[in-house]
């Protein structure tokens, strides 16, 4: 108690330390007057008497220096003078101040904005209540090595039997048809389940939420609407709750308003809300993705067991549509992260090894800094100082100047957070729920410790073996001697070429890809295309038919339109069907075992608006339709594979978990056409006549089509639309693009990776041509004298630039030769990020190599051209 | 001048409590001069060794100190026991007794071991 109450008083101390030191002043005149009274008295002389007393008394500021560290808490009171001793170095020094804190500020704020994106997208919980009970659940089949979506049957079974969960829930998205006033439009949304919000346990904020009864035909023409699409589209009357919306030409009600801030993260884009109706869906038919909120105290695996039991059930009553299915429980958070997340993962290594670089920069300033600060370090200590308290000091000034930069790189993470949202390629979930926050302020508070420690202790460590008499001596300006002394700067300068190699080696795969990616040749001619959706409210295979043949003569009709086709998808990314194939040649194979293979329907002249060659046998024709023997083409891959080493024409093959029955026969082959996507390209493809395949109940009638145009095909929209509405004024083009726009959507990752890479390899770049620089000029600094010997003993300037350039390439080639080693190993971590170049792939190796090479003999020529400059009469006389 | 030793600091604490207990509030010359005089002139009290202990007990509020006039009328700080201070002293004295006490055995002419 008593020592905590001393404590206490003298922390008060602190701040009146001035009348305190008076007080001691006065109380020890007083004292002493009062001895030499006393002297006196006893019969000495005044001279005497004060001589005794000062003498019996002992040193007066000894005793203040005593009794002030008594008073008052020192080791706080050396911080504070150590504190304000660093602003005035810092003060002093503008230029090596500035350098270093914004290479610091570099660092960090890249961490900074980086690590914001990783904590928001995830890390953070999801933003709704008890967000670590939403789960997705899926379906993984043997021939996907991913989840999968889930058929309407199947998923009502699951929720009729699952225990171990509160809701599941049943999603699609969709586009629809909105009509405002006169005029469709495209509105992105989907249809759920009634219970959908029940999962997200969100409610409506006017009107109600949907009703058990209302996924059942009769009662689903109701909607739920998100806040903006009401505030900013229907004008945010409250009066909208029960008003009417034409959606894909029926009118639904508008039953409930969704909160302000309420966003569904698996599809961020969506507005409307309309309940699933899975009343006509088959079981083999899988479209839709399931939610689910677990109960509370149950766990993942619990969830899991459920699911795996309920599917072995459903496997054995359902053996042809089941078969061999499981389920899958993925928490809702690391699904929503999970394409994203190698990607972010890769860059918060590639700035982390950026904000290595610039500690090593900033490092290497504090040491050239040290080094001249070395008179003013060694008369310090002649003064008393102790190696304890000098280091402290330098360690007070690294962490001042980590908190500069910090402070700097905040405000920077946050600009870079900026240009992220308005760069990112827009697929990124729950961006807008990314911001600097208490999480990654803390983040940013680990590095800067991390940063001050690693920069106090370097120069510090120097500090405490400076021979003391030899820097007294010294103390003109050729101080240095030692070649031991550049060795830390030069490790840190050779280590920082290393990480620039492996982030240059990063960047440079990206950039390579992205070439690669723009020059690969998709197969088709991507100009003059125009393609857009159609999604006709259609329920009989006569009137689809009916409809787009009326839709491809008209269009074909507008001038300056070479060819119209129709198809199920286009081509980069489009939506894709898929199932087993089974071959004539292996007619027994099990089809939950057989090879996948896309399938695209299409008009008969697709080939040809979209320039694809034919490779072998023939294109569709007007001859085939129903009732004539199926025919099918495949491209040069589904070829390939599933008839190697055979002309596949005439072949035949079984398509699909529903058309097994059906024999069709192959009539062509055609070249690949490429889907660019993370991974794939050349997928196997089976085109079929769109007559062939259409029938009665299909789920929807909705195609793609495709234009070929004889200029700018978003010229041609104008004609299209009027063209449009003359068939049908009720019907939106959904997302028109040319074929290069829709290309540059799946160019975007890549793009927006290149950039990021790039820009932090340039970053890297930069401070460490920053870093050698500073090394050589120091090393000429230091040879000043030697050069000058050199040169008097008739040395020719071009020798003292190769002595200069011979100890940088030195460097410069350890540091390849390290950084070579470790980029091989780090480059196979972005793998998933590249296309079409291997990940050690040895031009780019060599490109950068030589790249690294030139930089670092650039940042060699200022020093060389001063060494070279050096007049050997001055140099000399510096002895 | 012969061998006066420098008090050391822990028992000082307890001399200058019982010094203000003994003659009441007190400036420091006069705690020093007691001391010293008590000693019979053995102990010297310098400044060094005085301020800093007198601000020890005062920081751990055994003693309190307020300016004051001396007879001959200087000003000085004038330190007075406290209630705690009394206390402390109390508990101080008899531990410091029984410390001597058991020396004390220890170091008599040994009568066990003859």
């Amino acid at each position: 108690m008593r020592q905590l109450r001393a404590w206490l008083v003298r922390f008060g101390e602190l701040f009146r330390k001035e009348r305190g030191d008076r007080d001691l002043a006065a109380e020890m005149e007083s004292h002493l007057q009062m001895h030499i009274e006393d002297n006196l008295r006893a019969g000495m002389s005044p001279a005497e008497a004060r001589r005794q007393a000062l003498m019996k008394l002992g040193g007066v500021e000894q005793t203040k220096e005593i009794y002030g560290d008594r008073r008052g808490l020192p080791l706080l009171e050396t911080f504070f003078q150590d504190l304000r001793f660093a602003f005035r170095m810092l003060r002093k020094n503008p230029g090596f101040t500035a350098v270093a804190a914004l290479t610091l500020a570099l660092g960090i704020g890249a961490n900074t904005a980086i690590f914001s994106i990783v904590n928001g997208v995830l890390l953070q919980p999801l933003p709704y209540p008890h967000p670590d009970q939403l789960v997705v659940v899926a379906r993984i089949a043997p021939r996907f090595d991913h989840p999968v979506p889930v058929s309407g049957p199947n998923f009502l079974d699951w929720r009729a039997r699952a225990r171990q969960f509160q809701f599941l829930a049943g999603f699609d998205g969709r586009g629809f048809t909105v009509m405002f006033g006169n005029q469709p439009e495209n509105i992105l949304g989907a249809a759920v389940s009634p219970n959908f919000l029940s999962v997200l346990q969100v409610a409506p904020i006017l009107g109600r939420n949907f009703l058990a009864p209302e996924e059942h035909t009769g009662n689903d023409r109701v909607a739920l609407i998100t806040h903006s699409f009401w505030k900013e589209r229907l004008g945010g009357d409250p009066g909208w709750v029960g008003r009417t919306l034409t959606i894909n030409g029926q009118s639904f009600t508008v039953v409930g308003i969704l909160p302000r801030d309420f966003r569904y993260v698996m599809m961020r884009d969506a507005q409307i809300f309309i309940p699933l109706n899975l009343e006509k869906t088959s079981r083999g038919e899988n479209f839709m993705s399931v939610i689910g909120r677990i109960k509370p105290g149950v766990s993942l695996h619990q969830a899991q067991n459920e699911m795996d039991s309920i599917a072995r059930a459903l496997e054995k009553e359902y053996p042809a549509d089941d078969a061999e299915q499981g389920t899958i429980v993925i928490p809702m958070l690391s699904s929503v992260g999970h394409r994203i997340r190698e990607a972010l993962l890769i860059m918060l290594a590639a700035v982390g090894l950026v904000l290595l670089i610039a500690c090593a920069n900033v490092g290497n300033l504090l040491l050239a800094q040290g080094v001249r600060r070395r008179g003013e370090i060694a008369v310090r200590s002649a003064l008393g100082a102790s190696v304890g308290r000098l280091v402290r000091q330098r360690v007070t000034e690294s962490v001042l100047l980590s908190f500069l930069g910090c402070a700097l790189g905040l405000l920077a993470g946050h600009l870079g957070l900026q240009a992220f949202r308005v760069l990112s390629p827009g697929d990124v979930p729950r961006l807008e729920e990314v911001q600097i926050n208490l999480p990654v302020l803390l983040f940013s508070l680990g590095i800067l410790i991390i940063a001050s420690i690693l920069l106090g202790l370097v120069p510090a460590a120097r500090i405490s073996r400076v021979n003391l008499a030899e820097c007294l001596k010294e103390g003109s300006a050729h101080a240095t001697s030692g070649a031991e002394r550049g060795l830390v700067r030069q490790s840190l300068v050779v280590a920082e070429i290393a990480l620039s190699l492996v982030l240059l080696a990063c960047a440079g795969l990206a950039v390579r890809s992205f070439i690669k990616l723009l020059s690969a040749d998709p197969g088709y001619d991507s100009r003059n295309l125009l393609t857009f959706y159609l999604s006709p409210q259609i329920r009989k295979a006569a009137q689809a038919e009916d409809f787009y043949r009326r839709v491809l003569e008209r269009l074909s009709a507008i001038p300056g339109v070479h060819f119209v086709a129709m198809s199920h998808s286009i081509p980069p990314g489009g939506e894709e069907v898929d199932g087993p194939v089974i071959t004539s040649e292996h007619p027994d194979m099990d089809p939950n075992r057989a090879p996948d293979i896309v399938y695209n329907p299409i008009s008969p002249n697709y080939f040809r608006t979209m320039r694809l060659r034919l490779l072998a046998g023939r294109e569709f024709s007007g001859a085939d339709v129903h009732g004539v023997g199926p025919a099918v083409i495949l491209n040069e891959a589904a070829a390939l594979s599933l008839f190697p080493g055979e002309n596949a024409v005439g072949l035949r093959v079984k398509l699909g978990a529903d058309n097994l029955s059906a024999w069709w026969t192959v009539v062509g082959v055609v070249a690949d056409e490429r889907y660019f996507g993370w991974n794939s390209d050349r997928s196997p493809t089976a085109y079929l006549p769109v007559s062939q395949i259409l029938q009665d109940n299909m789920p929807d009638y909705d195609a793609a089509i495709i234009l070929r145009t004889n200029s700018e095909p978003l010229s041609f929209l104008p004609a299209v639309r009027s063209t449009m509405a003359s068939i049908d004024n009720h019907m939106a083009l959904l997302g028109p693009e040319t074929m290069e726009q829709r290309l540059g959507h799946t160019f975007a990752p890549h793009r927006f990776n290149m950039a990021l890479l790039t820009a932090f390899a340039s970053l890297a770049l930069l401070l460490a041509a920053a870093g050698i620089y500073g090394v050589m000029a120091q090393f000429v600094a230091q040879r000043t004298h030697e050069i000058g010997i050199r040169m008097a003993l008739g040395a020719r300037p071009l020798e003292v630039v190769r002595l200069v350039l011979r100890q940088g390439v030195r460097l410069a080639l350890l540091g390849l030769t390290i950084g070579i080693v470790v980029a091989a190993a780090a480059t196979r971590l972005i793998r998933s990020l590249l296309y079409g170049v291997t990940a050690s792939d040895p031009l780019t190796f060599v490109f950068v190599a030589t790249f690294l090479i030139f930089v670092v003999l650039l940042a060699c020529l200022v020093p060389a051209w001063r060494a070279m400059r050096v007049d050997p009469i001055i140099a000399l006389r510096y002895e | 001048m012969g061998e006066r030793a420098d008090v050391w600091q822990g028992t000082l604490a307890l001399m200058v409590l019982k010094t203000l207990q003994a003659l009441g509030p007190l400036h420091g010359y006069g705690i020093a001069r007691r001391i010293e005089q008590t000693s019979g002139d053995l102990l010297a009290v310098n400044y060094g060794t005085l301020y800093p202990g007198l601000l020890k007990l005062e920081q751990e509020g055994y003693i309190s100190s307020e300016w004051g006039t001396s007879d001959n009328n200087r000003k000085a700080k004038y330190y007075k026991l406290t209630r705690a201070g009394r206390k402390q002293l109390e508990k101080e004295a008899r531990e410091w007794e029984q410390t001597t006490e058991i020396l004390a055995r220890f170091l008599a002419p040994g009568k066990e071991s003859a």
